[in-house]
């Protein structure tokens, strides 16, 4: 990696920041009317008395796995 | 603005477990939570010259997913080197399965996916600081002592005395280490050696954290209100703590259907994690430390014999194990790495099977055809 100064590198970290943050809220936007942000803000305060994720397991061979509640169903 | 410690996390990530090349392709996945995770990284690797792509998902729940990461996706043919996919979320671990749907038209050597939940500064300035290789030889240290054990005796300086029957050959070893394999997936953060008791019984003391698998704002520190959880025949029979709206959380916890079973023994080997953070997170279970986690266990359904939807890990901070009859503990804030190979066994690679979509804490040491070490001890 190039040496750059401590500045130059703050400018890149903050634009780059800048940028995702700006792409996370266009594709909250694109994604969520607002009727499903709701409800999808729902479904992950149901989550809270729920998981969020897992450990499960297969059942072939020997592995532990923690994944998305999703991997379980 | 990132700190100095921080951004040295982001760069050990890269480079120790991660291992980017010039001419990789990196795609990053992160939840809105996680979006500055996602930033550090991204601003790394463009230093770098190696170009991202990035795509954005809801946690859990999201429809067009499998769309957005199929069209950042490079057809294989066009991999000149490796396909490094990471992903970054802050209480949760999605779309497990899209992952795996999506990455099935690559081969094995030309992808690597690493998953890390509890997203956030601490995940990159402590957790990420210790390398994989360091966790390894310190897993290995634990594992070389207690897979050929009968009964360990565990002790904290919080007040924990811990009677355990361990059976290597009916429960296996969990070790997880941050270690990638072509194909498979790294859980991170990395830093625990876990198994499901054959027996325990004593008292429990989490002067340390939690964690659970939920999503919540509590504070998960335990350290000015430590829980007491006294354990009989496998079971938590009663718990204390002076604050009550913990002692209410702990009861809406355990509550839950089976999930008074102590389902995990675990010892946390990260040393670069020291004192606790307030998010509900893995990064306060990876520290050095002896762990119990109730409900959900982590073997096969027919070896342990309920299946429970919760999983609570109350952590102590540090911990002494006496193994069988030696007269020398292992003292798990001061493991001594082991120079030996990462224990493995013949059935290790099943862990990689293809038709299932893999997510490997761990090297998943099945340990029925006993304990196998690649270097055997002398």
């Amino acid at each position: 990696m190039a040496q750059i100064s401590s500045d130059e590198l703050r400018q890149v970290i903050e634009r780059v920041t800048a940028e995702v943050a700006q792409e996370t809220k266009g594709n909250e936007v694109k994604t969520f009317g607002v009727a499903d942000l709701r409800s999808h803000l729902s479904d992950l305060a149901k989550v809270g008395g729920a998981q969020a994720w897992t450990i499960s397991y297969s059942t072939s061979s020997a592995s532990i796995e923690k994944a998305g509640n999703i991997a379980k169903g | 603005m990132i700190d100095n410690k921080t951004w040295e996390g982001v760069q050990s990530f890269l480079d120790n477990y991660a291992q980017v090349r010039a001419n990789d392709i990196v795609v990053v996945l992160y939840t809105s939570d996680s979006y500055e995770s996602a930033a550090w990284v991204s601003a790394a690797l463009e230093l770098r010259k190696i170009p991202v792509r990035r795509v954005w998902m809801a946690p859990l729940r999201d429809d067009e997913f499998l769309e957005r990461l199929t069209s950042a996706l490079p057809p294989p043919a066009e991999l000149a080197s490796r396909l490094v996919v990471m992903s970054f979320e802050r209480d949760t671990m999605s779309h497990t399965r899209t992952i795996a749907t999506a990455l099935s038209t690559y081969e094995k050597p030309q992808c690597v996916v690493f998953r890390s939940i509890s997203a956030s500064s601490s995940l990159f300035s402590d957790a990420f600081r210790v390398s994989p290789e360091e966790l390894s030889a310190r897993n290995t240290a634990i594992l070389e002592r207690c897979m050929s054990a009968n009964r360990l005796r565990i002790k904290t300086r919080g007040g924990t005395d811990l009677s355990v029957t361990i059976d290597t050959n009916r429960y296996r070893w969990i070790s997880n280490r941050g270690t990638a394999r072509a194909g498979g997936t790294v859980v991170l953060p990395a830093g625990e050696v876990a198994t499901f008791p054959a027996s325990i019984s004593g008292v429990f003391v989490a002067d340390f954290a939690f964690n659970v698998n939920a999503i919540t704002d509590r504070d998960a520190r335990l350290h000015a209100n430590p829980v007491s959880v006294w354990v009989e025949e496998g079971r938590a029979v009663k718990y204390e703590c002076a604050d009550i709206a913990t002692r209410r959380f702990l009861e809406e916890c355990l509550q839950t259907h089976c999930a008074y079973n102590v389902g995990e023994l675990g010892f946390g080997t990260n040393f670069g994690i020291d004192d606790p953070i307030a998010m509900n997170s893995h990064i306060n279970e990876r520290r050095p430390g002896v762990h119990l986690g109730f409900g959900q266990h982590n073997q096969d359904p027919d070896i342990v014999g309920y299946q429970c939807s919760i999983h609570l890990d109350l952590i102590a901070r540090g911990g002494t194990v006496w193994v069988d009859q030696s007269p020398i503990p292992l003292d798990l804030e001061n493991i001594v790495p082991s120079p030996q190979l990462h224990p493995r066994t013949s059935r290790d690679e099943d862990v990689f099977s293809p038709e299932f979509e893999e997510i490997n804490d761990c090297c998943g040491i099945l340990t029925g055809d006993g304990l196998q070490l690649a270097s055997p001890q002398n």
